[in-house]
């Protein structure tokens, strides 16, 4: 009978299950871990981590993790492994860095980025720049799906550009985060505020600075979820 | 293998099964269920993959085999790769189950009448082919876990007997299979030392499935792949217009990489049981 649960104090983690590129990035990544007593076996998720005990991890040996390696199913690590620790969290950032942290630090970093990138949005949008505005509200999406902001902004863009069912279907994935009806309520004050799409840049720009309307909006359902 | 031979494993198959359950001193054969020949006609296809993958399947709007794959982009297989060694390269793979190892932010569900078009070149096996060549142990009369996957592939969708079969005489109940509990009746394949890919049924059809069709039931991902990729996105919206499931979820949390996996049985529960 295999072990159905299995103490971190024995693993390594030699990589990660997930195989994405930059522009899905950040990204929280599950381990693969490795025994140290017995290096041909090796665990890949779906599994829970509890503490410092793995439950329910699908168990490889060492050839056909390499296999899954081989296919993009696994990515390994370049370097050496990292000990697995409880409570720590594997993510990669926007640049493909590997970092294993606590994971209350690695949630407040990614917290962080989600905020930042929102704002980077929020400008963008409020000098008509959609594309940076959408890789921006990309970012924070994937640094924190719970950036309701970002989603409102992505909905706004798709509105602009007369597209109704890519709006709604924002409002689907945020459905998590609040109503319909909140959400576009929200996504029109976004439109309303925004500079014309056929507008050359630089023209028809609120007449302080960019971030003068938008910024005012109030982000109530930002303070209320994230 | 030709369809005669496929149909032929088949009946040999389900014959040691019911003899063997019905042996003197033997587990007992149960009587079909209208739940295990209601599941096992119905049981959706899934195909679990990575990020990457995803997008890019939504991109092609195909599902390419390893080997179409590599012809699009001048590649070649390594003679030592599982799928080369076993003569399953140029197929799309699919588990008769909900999303197994080691996916846990994307995947399709495709209905089972994808079966039915594809009963001329599809074949099933009531394992994981992939497994025998690594961790599956088999019986050794067989030279090769190619020669045993050989004599065990059945045509589709008529493997769905072999499980429904299977679902109510080697399973606490039916949707045990689907549940992921392990079986309380080995059967009698004479496999050992696997998990639950040991007695999951693989689906295995030759070069491309189209994405963009009847058969596709269900997308699952996680919510910001669809918010943060075009081509994600794209899909998402081409389901919504076709009145095809999507499943978004949240990201992983306090450890929990089983999103996916509970997000597809608990789908499979309202939709077959």
């Amino acid at each position: 009978m295999k072990p159905t649960a299995w103490s971190l104090a024995d693993l390594e983690i030699i990589g990660y299950a997930d195989d994405r590129d930059q522009t899905m990035l950040p990204a929280i990544v599950p381990p693969v871990f490795r025994s140290i007593s017995n290096p041909d076996i090796v665990l890949v998720p779906p599994f829970a981590i509890r503490f410092d005990v793995v439950e329910r991890a699908t168990q490889l040996p060492f050839t056909e993790a390499e296999s899954l390696r081989d296919r993009q199913e696994l990515t390994f690590f370049p370097g050496s492994p990292l000990a697995a620790q409880p409570d720590h969290q594997l993510w990669l950032r926007r640049n493909g860095q590997i970092v294993y942290q606590p994971a209350l630090e690695a949630r407040r970093e990614l917290d962080q980025l989600g905020k930042l990138a929102t704002e980077r949005a929020k400008a963008a949008l409020a000098a008509g720049d959609m594309a940076t505005a959408q890789d921006a509200a990309s970012e924070a999406i994937l640094s924190n799906d719970r950036c309701v902001t970002a989603f409102v902004i992505k909905a706004a863009i798709r509105c602009k550009l007369g597209k109704p069912a890519a709006a709604n279907l924002m409002a689907e994935l945020a459905s998590h985060l609040l109503d319909a009806n909140d959400f576009h309520t929200l996504v029109e004050r976004y439109c309303s505020e925004m500079p014309s799409l056929s507008a050359p840049p630089g023209q028809n720009r609120p007449s302080a600075s960019p971030m003068f309307r938008i910024a005012t909006i109030p982000v109530v359902a930002e303070l209320k979820y994230v | 293998m030709g369809r005669p031979e496929l149909e032929a494993n088949l009946l040999t198959q389900c014959d040691r099964l019911r003899s063997h359950l019905g042996a003197p001193g033997g587990p007992g054969l149960t009587a079909a269920t209208p739940l295990a020949a209601q599941l096992s006609q119905y049981l959706f296809l899934s195909h679990g993959t990575m990020p990457r993958k995803f997008a890019r399947i939504c991109q092609d709007s195909q599902l390419y085999s390893r080997v179409a794959f590599n012809q699009h982009t001048n590649q070649s297989l390594p003679l030592d790769d599982t799928d080369v060694k076993m003569g399953t390269c140029d197929s799309v793979f699919f588990y008769a189950a909900p999303f197994r190892y080691p996916h846990t932010k994307c995947g399709f569900l495709f209905a089972a009448t994808l079966e039915d078009e594809r009963s001329h070149d599809g074949t099933a096996s009531p394992f994981d082919s992939g497994g025998l060549v690594h961790h599956i142990g088999f019986p050794p009369e067989f030279a090769s876990p190619a020669d045993f996957l050989r004599q065990h592939e059945f045509p589709v969708p008529d493997h769905r007997n072999y499980l429904s079969l299977s679902m109510d005489n080697l399973f606490d109940q039916p949707e045990g299979y689907i549940e992921g509990r392990a079986p309380t009746e080995p059967g009698c394949l004479g496999l050992s030392g696997g998990d639950e890919r040991m007695w999951t049924h693989e689906v295995r059809l030759p070069k491309r499935v189209a994405l963009r069709g009847r058969h596709l039931q269900a997308v699952f991902a996680h919510r910001a792949l669809p918010a943060a990729n075009p081509d994600i996105e794209a899909l998402f919206q081409w389901c919504a217009d076709e009145d095809v499931n999507r499943i978004a979820f949240n990201g992983p949390d306090d450890g929990d990489f089983e999103t996916l996996k509970r997000e597809c049985i608990s789908y499979l529960r309202r939709k077959l049981y």
